[in-house]
């Protein structure tokens, strides 16, 4: 079996190895099919059991008989061990190596058996691999294998995953009501799948953004009855307080979490969507990740780090110098890319991975696009000096300190949201209702407006002494905020 | 003319004449009687009595004599036969003239029967003088006076008859007679007999039984005795006006139970103790019993109005079905509409029984195979309209493989065929088969779920949804116009109850909440800003369609049930409902064209929810599986215009996925 050109440089040397005792023995091995039938149940056995030999039990199946008609299992079950994302919402959860292996064997699997019935299971999980934030990152090629996942074999599995998909990639993109399309059409055509189940959650957090709680409550609880994970919850908890708009007068401080953090400075802070926060030491060169009561759940030595975010999907990211990582889990940090930019004031991470950077100056947007060299810059230079960013999973946002306004940023240009957001603003937060926290450091309050800038609320937020640094939303809206001595508050 | 002149040709005639039942076909001129042994009689040939009749019929009275000779020596003939030797053996005896020989087959005749006379118009004098002679050693004659006189008088196991002078022949004697009549006590009579001497006896049995007489009104009512159907009364033609009457006979004297039954009377029930009276023998007949009349009521709702009710074959009006006197007992009722069997119910009233029945349209279901199981049928019974097939009893384990969907009736909405117990299927087996969906399903047990799908659902007019921080079951909206907003309930408050029972969560409230019928109704416990209370709710009805990811077992009761609701109900929302249901199901099962056509046969009343654009997208979605895109887009155009649902009246909206449908049709928006 000769070894494809465009694999031979990503697999590993075991697999090189492999491959080429493959490519010797081919005349003689294929003729043992029965043997290879047998050694491939012996290899499912240890896959389901998550055994260590699954991978040298695969292997050996494609030694036996390297085109017969159990290689295309083979190879899939050798990319699944490499545990690519399944559903979108595991994207960059990877490091770069095993995803780069499990895509060499998808591409492989695909391009000699392209009629596989396993086929649009690999071309499914392979969309997914395109849309890793990292080296590869290619949404376009991603939204084709979809598509053609989505309309052939309807009904199957994989094509109601492929729609899934395509409504989120949709909705990353700002497509809402594409998302929408698709996703209703697996409530209408399977209802009782799991892509069902996080269709519900997906329109429940679009009735959220769209400003309509009650309906996104309902959707929300229909999620959460059927299986839908922790997200869902806390965006059904977001819908409850909008429809009860009793965000902070019904949260007296007694009842906040207050921790005083492991740090010895609080540089740079982060909340998190499950409710826990990302908190950044940079005269320590560290990172640390806490769980909704403050417990030190990660840690990662970082030096020079000058901001940490959490994007909507709870994942990590830094930026250090001109480096953007992902703060992996493990205490892992794993280069993302180069920004061919210095000193940034702030930046926020969507969903897809792509970063908004603002420069030194605070004047200029940058994007990153996983994979691409560097960060560009979205338009031309902003007339104002933003000091920090903000995004509720769709819009983002600028805050203008000296003006203090909060403004609506992006490659369609700025637009004012709200003027007048305190005597000293210092920081800003969204959440996924589109609600906008502004931290007013000088009278340690934090003012809650809408998207539309209407104030819903202000917030004393202040202690004795306090220093305010930082504000952020949980995924369920309770608040946030950190002191730079190293105090940090949440409400439920 | 003297007998002793006769010539032999005349007592051969005569002795033909004598031994009449006797005697053969055999012509006089026949000029050889070939004798046969007698064994011969075995084997289909003549009688050897029968021979010698004819022999003397022929003038041979010596072989007549010799083959009687020989029959009464060389056989063990039983009374009967050996009488009837003798008495031709006496009348050859007599025709050759040899008196003396005669006269000992007389006494040897009057042992066995003492009553025996020869024909004295046959016999010649002489002979007849020796019988007398020896009938007057032999044989005494005793005349009997019985009561009752019909009593039959036996000896020795012969009933003895009364000659016309009403004496009874017996030898001189101690004789000993069993003298009985039905209905008394048998009697033993010893006495001595007197040769050639007359004496009188008189017997009176005692009686140990009566008849009885029932008289009724009306006729035709059936007379049970200690529990068994003695017969039926009736009147007499004769005498219309006089009551119905039935006699029973000889009842044994005792205490007796009667039951005077018949339909549409009350049952009537007696006692007695039967006692003779030897003064008066004759039956006891009772007074006329008048049986009172009874009713009971039927009144029968639900169902499809209009529908025509037949009580035991006879249409007795429409549904809604007023009270209907019946009587009371076993009738057949059966609601049909259009030529279909809508419901059917074998219905046992009891006297003054107001029944009120509510009928559902059920599916016709054919049962046929092998001993179903007996608690499987009553099962079937109480959900389907079951006809049995004439011909079920011969179907073998796996003929169902077989089956073809033409040779079973196609106005059945289920199959089931019962496989009989085997090794491959201990406890027996049950195949189905849906002519509407032409799907089949083999070897597996009765599903445990018969009942029709739910295609109405109750429409509260609220949601919830459970919170970390508000408590679970948090009311996050209110329906304007619904249930909900009428009974007071207010967005943030909080279900607590319901039923008196506690809700723990929404999605518990929710199922709940689902189980009670559009008719029902719901009190809620409620725990608002003003502290806690309890409101009742009264839903308004909404539609669903049966939910997907059923069985293939449940998909194939589920086509029957919505196949019957859809034919029996036309032009409702449940009709449409449950024909977009089918529709879907033969989608499900592969039938494209039939789903198709089946889809388009929907015709759905203006509503919200659940509506045209849920058919339109359906519709659709079949036509573009099928290839037929440019029909789809139309369909699907119809859709993602509509406000229409899926699945239910409060399910996902179709407009944004049949959008998405017409973009992979390649139509911009």
């Amino acid at each position: 079996m000769p070894v494809p050109q465009s694999l031979s440089g990503r697999v590993p040397p075991r697999w090189i190895a492999t491959l080429l005792s493959l490519t010797l023995l081919a005349p003689s091995a294929g003729a043992d099919a029965r043997e290879a039938e047998a050694a491939y149940r012996v290899a499912q056995r240890l896959v389901a059991e998550g055994s260590i030999e699954a991978v040298g039990a695969l292997e050996h199946v494609l030694t036996l008989d390297p085109t017969g008609l159990l290689a295309d299992d083979a190879h899939l079950d050798l990319a699944l061990l490499n545990r690519p994302a399944v559903w979108p919402e595991e994207l960059g959860r990877q490091p770069a190596e095993p995803l780069r292996i499990a895509r060499g064997l998808l591409e492989r699997l695909l391009a000699t058996w392209p009629g596989s019935e396993r086929a649009a299971e690999a071309r499914y999980l392979l969309a997914l691999l395109q849309l890793e934030p990292q080296v590869g990152f290619d949404a376009t090629a991603a939204r084709r294998d979809l598509i053609a996942v989505a309309t052939l074999g309807e009904g199957s599995e994989w094509a109601l995953r492929a729609r899934y998909a395509l409504g989120w990639m949709d909705d990353v993109a700002g497509q809402a009501l594409r998302a929408e399309e698709a996703w209703s059409r697996i409530l209408v055509d399977a209802p009782e799948t799991e892509a069902a189940t996080r269709a519900w959650s997906a329109l429940g957090r679009q009735r959220l953004r769209d400003g309509e709680p009650a309906e996104a409550a309902r959707l929300l609880q229909l999620a959460v009855e059927r299986g839908a994970g922790p997200v869902a919850e806390s965006l059904r908890e977001l819908a409850l307080r909008r429809i009860f708009a009793a965000h902070l007068e019904a949260a007296p401080s007694a009842s906040a979490v207050n921790v005083d953090l492991p740090l010895k400075t609080v540089s740079s802070f982060a909340a998190a969507p499950d409710g826990g926060a990302v908190l950044a030491d940079r005269r320590e060169g560290r990172v640390i990740r806490v769980d909704a009561l403050g417990v030190v759940v990660e840690q990662w030595a970082l030096p020079r780090v000058d901001g940490v975010t959490a994007d909507p999907l709870g994942r990590a990211w830094a930026v250090a110098g001109d480096t953007l990582v992902r703060l992996a889990p493990g205490g892992a940090v794993w280069p993302h890319a180069t920004l061919g930019l210095q000193g940034v004031v702030a930046f926020v991470v969507d969903a897809h991975g792509s970063a908004y950077l603002l420069d030194r100056r605070g004047q200029r947007l940058f994007l990153l696009i996983p994979g691409s060299a560097a960060a560009r810059p979205i338009g031309a230079e902003m007339g104002r000096r933003f000091r920090a960013l903000a995004t509720d999973g769709q819009q983002i946002y600028g805050l203008d300190a000296r003006a203090r306004e909060v403004w609506r940023v992006g490659v369609s240009g700025e637009r004012l949201v709200a003027a007048d957001v305190g005597s000293r603003p210092m920081a800003i937060a969204a959440d996924a209702s589109g609600r906008i926290a502004v931290l007013d450091a000088r009278d340690g309050a934090v003012a809650l407006i809408d998207g539309q800038g209407r104030r819903l609320a202000t917030a004393d937020v202040a202690t004795p002494g306090s220093n305010l640094l930082g504000v952020g939303f949980s995924g369920d809206g309770g608040l946030q905020v950190v002191e730079a001595a190293r105090r940090w508050r949440r409400w439920p | 003319m003297r007998m002793a002149e006769l010539g032999p040709l005349a007592i051969a005639l005569l002795v033909l004449t004598a031994t009449g039942p006797f005697s053969t076909s055999v012509e006089a001129d026949e000029p050889e009687i070939t004798r046969e042994p007698a064994a011969s009689v075995e084997s289909g040939s003549p009688h050897p009595l029968d021979l010698v009749s004819a022999n003397l019929s022929a003038l041979r009275f010596e072989r007549a004599l010799e083959d009687l000779g020989q029959f009464l020596s060389s056989t063990e003939p039983d009374d009967p036969e050996r009488l009837r030797a003798l008495v031709l053996r006496s009348q050859a005896n007599v025709a050759l003239g040899r008196f003396d020989a005669a006269e000992r087959d007389y006494r040897e005749i009057l042992q066995l029967r003492p009553g025996f006379r020869p024909d004295a118009a046959a016999t010649p004098r002489r002979a007849m003088d020796r019988f007398e002679k020896v009938s007057r050693e032999l044989v005494g004659r005793v005349r009997l006076a019985l009561v009752p006189a019909t009593a039959r008088v036996s000896a020795g196991g012969v009933d003895l008859v009364a000659e016309t002078d009403g004496t009874i022949a017996l030898l001189a004697g101690e004789q000993t007679l069993l003298i009985a009549a039905p209905g008394f006590d048998a009697a033993r009579l010893t006495l001595q007999v007197p040769a050639g001497g007359n004496s009188t006896e008189k017997v009176i049995l005692v009686p140990n039984a009566r008849s009885v007489v029932f008289r009724t009104e009306p006729e035709g009512v059936e007379i049970l005795v200690d529990g068994v159907l003695a017969g039926t009364t009736s009147r007499n033609a004769e005498a219309p006006h006089e009551a119905a009457q039935l006699v029973v006979e000889h009842l044994p004297l005792g205490e007796h139970q009667f039951e005077l039954r018949r339909s549409c009377f009350r049952t009537e029930r007696r006692q007695d103790v039967l006692s003779a009276d030897l003064l008066d023998p004759t039956p006891r007949v009772y007074s006329v019993i008048a049986l009172v009349p009874v009713r009971a009521s039927i009144e029968l709702t639900g169902g499809v109005r209009d529908s025509e009710v037949r009580i035991d074959g006879v249409s007795r009006g429409k549904l809604p079905l007023s009270p209907v006197e019946l009587c009371p007992g076993e009738h057949a009722i059966e609601v049909e509409r259009g030529g279909r069997l809508l419901w059917r119910s074998i219905e046992r009233l009891v006297e003054g029984e107001d029944r009120q029945l509510w009928v559902t349209v059920r599916p016709n279901a054919l049962v046929l195979g092998r001993s179903p199981p007996p608690e499987d049928l009553v099962r079937l019974g109480e959900h389907f309209n079951l006809h049995f097939h004439p011909d079920g009893s011969g179907l073998a384990a796996g003929a169902v493989d077989t089956w073809e969907a033409d040779e079973l009736p196609l106005t059945f909405d289920l199959v089931f065929a019962a496989e009989a117990e085997s090794s491959a299927s201990p406890g027996g087996a049950w195949h189905l088969h849906s002519p509407v969906l032409g799907a089949r399903v083999h070897g597996v047990p009765l599903p445990r779920a018969l009942g029709a799908p739910e295609i109405e659902r109750s429409l509260w007019g609220f949601s919830t949804a459970d919170s970390r921080r508000w408590g679970p079951a948090v009311v996050v909206s209110v329906l304007a116009g619904g249930a909900a907003e009428q009974a007071g309930l207010r967005v943030g408050e909080r279900v607590v109850s319901l039923g008196g029972e506690p809700v723990r969560g929404a999605a518990e409230l929710s199922r709940r909440l689902t189980s009670i019928s559009p008719a029902g109704e719901a009190v809620l416990g409620i725990d608002g800003p003003e502290g806690r209370r309890s409101t009742t709710l009264r839903p308004t009805s909404g539609l669903r369609l049966p939910a997907p990811g059923m069985d293939s077992s449940q998909q194939v009761i589920n086509a029957a049930w919505l196949r019957a609701i859809a034919a029996s109900e036309p032009g409702t929302a449940r009709a449409a409902a449950a024909l977009a249901g089918l529709a879907w199901l033969l989608g499900e099962s592969g039938r494209s064209a039939a789903a198709i056509d089946t889809w388009r046969r929907v015709e759905w009343p203006e509503r919200a929810g659940l509506s045209r654009g849920t058919g339109q997208y359906f519709l659709g979605r079949e036509l573009q599986r099928a290839g037929r895109t440019a029909e789809a887009a139309a369909a699907l155009r119809e859709a993602a215009s509509s406000e229409a649902t899926a699945w239910d009246d409060t399910g996902p909206t179709i407009a944004p996925a049949a959008r998405d449908r017409l973009t992979d049709l390649g139509h911009a928006r």
